[in-house]
């Protein structure tokens, strides 16, 4: 630009008179500057860590609920917990529909058991198939009573319970039992819906309803029926190592902008990528996730994780410049470090960018093929980030140095991976392990950058899957 | 810090403009909020002699700092920290311009030597106001050229370069942008009709 001559007194005049005239802004410019600069303050941060804490606590509960109990008391609100009559028939359609491999892992927990007092003398006179539970509770609460009545003044009834069960009216031995009891009734007890529906019938509802309501009224406080549900969460545990690389472009529209703060360098003749020099370098990645069967072969899942992502630059020092004394104070600028060897005292460096991330993967797995040991499956997820760190090295303007200028770095990004793995079952868990690659959607860099970062990554997971409830 | 370190304490107990660049390299919001404040009303006056009306003004400025602040260690200290600074808003502004089209809204840079000025749009408030007015009015191509060339003092080919027209437009444009508000100065009696010279005019206001 050439300094300030006045070409004539108009100009001059011109000059003078616009130079003296202030504007003052309004202050939500300012706001606006430092969101660009800053983010736009702390609520998004505080949403995500709170939607990571989350994922993260709700995963934590997966793993140590393994039970999904229904307190129902008996003859009360068994009815209103269970108010479908066809609530265990579904119960055990459920179960052959569900996805095999949650079945089978479960093989002992999943036989939903409605666990009665064992009247086991009763399962022969099965009225109902199907009866409602409500009526099994309250028959279940009726023949207890009955039970423990007639056991206290004459223990012939034929009744085949269990002192406990006759103490404290609870409820905890399995059909699966009841039907190992009944052995020589095997014509009842082909498959499991079979066994259980056929223990769930009971005698007349009526009289239990009677039998019911002369029951003490702490009774239904006491007893509990568990129903144990077909598997289909489970909790996700996984690592992965990767190695990251990086593809620059430029930013097209910050391109079009003719200023610029410095000539560009000579070498910057075809793609920025020609230009610099960088390495790949190890990274890794670690995370929880919650998995959904939603059928046999698709399963969605949503989790938090940690990644690290890393790769090396070559560059070259450069001495310092100071500032001639005077106009400023003697400010000795770090330069940074030159991308091209251009003088004989630069020596060369190795950079390291690293980027620590926490991000929430949501996406969905899909079974191609297996059998009920091995499977093989591809999934693909989207992970909104956060950086968590800004300390990496960028390209300056004139494409002649690395600085680092945290001010730059974009806080959220959104990353994709794609993934493909093999799991074998290992008892109640699953192992995985598969290729993946993820890439990063956004560049690393804001919009107001001149160049546009993308990272790649190539990595191997390995993950432990258990099935919850 | 590695980028920076500072050898000579000349710094002052109140923010020096040194210091202030220093803390904006350093991504400081204190020292971005001062630097903001300290020049932002300048500032805002260049970008509002370039743009269409205030709210215009304003996201040029705004862009333009986004600017200064994520450059602001390109600074060489060639020149004084106020020039680069204003240099940064006026091709901003001229980027605004083009990317919103205002060129074309209004009237090309080539063809606009028959506008006629609207007069009502000038403002009576005080001098300098009425003179930024009054180059406000001017259509956007010719108000462009002379913002460039009168107040900025950029070169006829520098201001070809910015704007992607030629040398020789660039003068005819400010010659007529010129004449146009010398007319509308003296029709605002900002300026005598029969003075030619302005040293006069210039003597006045002083």
């Amino acid at each position: 630009m050439a300094e300030h001559q006045y070409r004539d007194e108009f100009e001059k005049y011109l000059k003078q008179q616009v130079d003296r005239y202030k504007m003052y802004p309004n202050d939500r410019i300012w706001g606006k500057l430092q969101d660009q600069l800053h983010g736009k303050g702390r609520w998004p941060q505080f949403s995500f860590t709170a939607l990571i804490l989350l994922v993260g606590i709700s995963s934590g509960l997966l793993l140590l609920q393994r039970d999904e109990t229904f307190n129902a008391p008996l003859a009360g609100n068994v009815g209103q917990s269970a108010n479908s009559n066809n609530f265990v028939e579904t119960l055990f359609d459920d179960q052959h529909s569900w996805n095999a491999d949650f079945v089978a892992s479960n093989q002992q927990t999943n036989k939903s058991t409605v666990e009665p007092v064992s009247t086991t003398n009763n399962i022969d006179n099965a009225v109902t198939y199907g009866e409602p539970i409500d009526n099994i509770a309250a028959t279940t609460a009726a023949e207890s009573l009955m039970a423990n009545d007639e056991l206290k003044d004459d223990n012939s009834t034929g009744y085949d319970l269990a002192n406990d069960h006759i103490n404290h009216f609870t409820i905890a031995q399995p059909v699966d039992l009841l039907a190992q009891q009944t052995d020589d009734d095997a014509q009842h007890f082909d498959n499991a819906g079979v066994e259980h529906k056929q223990t769930l019938s009971f005698f007349d509802p009526a009289q239990a309803q009677q039998m019911a309501e002369n029951a003490p009224t702490n009774f239904a406080n006491k007893t509990t029926i568990k129903i144990k549900q077909p598997n289909r969460w489970g909790v996700q545990i996984y690592a992965g190592s990767s190695v990251s690389y990086r593809q620059l472009s430029d930013n097209t529209e910050r391109a079009k902008d003719p200023h610029s703060a410095a000539p560009i360098d000579n070498s910057y003749l075809l793609s920025i990528n020609k230009l610099v020099n960088q390495k790949p370098s190890i990274g890794f990645e670690i995370g929880v996730a919650g998995v959904l069967n939603t059928s046999k072969r698709l399963k969605l899942r949503a989790g938090a994780q940690f990644n690290y992502r890393s790769y090396n630059i070559e560059a070259f020092t450069i001495a310092p410049r100071v500032n001639a004394p005077g106009q400023f104070a003697q400010v000795v600028i770090d330069p940074g470090y030159a991308l091209n060897k251009t003088g004989d005292n630069m020596t060369a460096v190795e950079l390291q960018n690293q980027f620590f991330e926490v991000s929430t993967p949501i996406g969905v797995e899909y079974l191609i093929a297996g059998n009920k040991n091995i499977k093989f499956s591809v999934a693909a997820t989207v992970q909104p980030t956060i950086l968590l760190n800004r300390d990496a090295f960028v390209i300056s303007e004139d494409y002649k140095t690395y600085n680092e200028q945290p001010n730059v770095m974009r806080n959220f990004n959104l990353n994709t991976s794609l993934e493909t793995f093999v799991s074998f079952r290992m008892g109640s868990v699953q192992l995985q392990a598969g290729p993946q690659v993820r890439y990063q959607v956004l560049s690393t860099y804001n919009n107001n950058f001149h160049l546009n970062e993308k990272l790649i990554d190539f990595g191997f997971k390995v993950g432990v899957v258990k099935s919850i409830f | 810090m590695r980028n920076l370190s500072i050898l000579v304490g000349s710094l002052n107990t109140s923010m020096t403009e040194e210091a202030l660049i220093v803390g904006c390299i350093k991504n400081n919001p204190v020292a971005q909020r001062e630097l903001y404040g300290r020049f932002s009303p300048r500032m805002l006056s260049v970008c509002y002699r370039f743009a269409q009306d205030r709210d215009d003004a304003e996201d040029m400025m705004q862009e333009g700092f986004i600017k200064v602040f994520t450059q602001m260690h390109t600074f060489q200290n060639k020149g004084s920290f106020e020039g680069w600074v204003r240099r940064i808003m006026v091709h901003t502004c001229i980027n605004y311009l083009k990317k919103h089209k205002k060129f074309n809204d209004s009237v090309d840079l080539a063809y606009a030597g028959s506008v006629q000025i609207r007069e009502e749009m000038v403002p009576s408030i005080m001098q300098a106001k009425q003179i930024i007015e009054s180059i406000r009015s001017l259509p956007v191509g010719y108000r462009t050229v002379l913002n460039l060339y009168a107040i900025e003092g950029y070169s006829h080919q520098e201001i070809a370069e910015m704007l992607e027209i030629g040398e020789s437009t660039s003068r005819s444009q400010y010659t007529r942008a010129k004449a146009m508000l010398e007319q509308l100065l003296i029709k605002r009696k900002i300026m005598e009709p029969q003075k030619q010279s302005f040293e006069m005019l210039l003597a006045s206001h002083r």
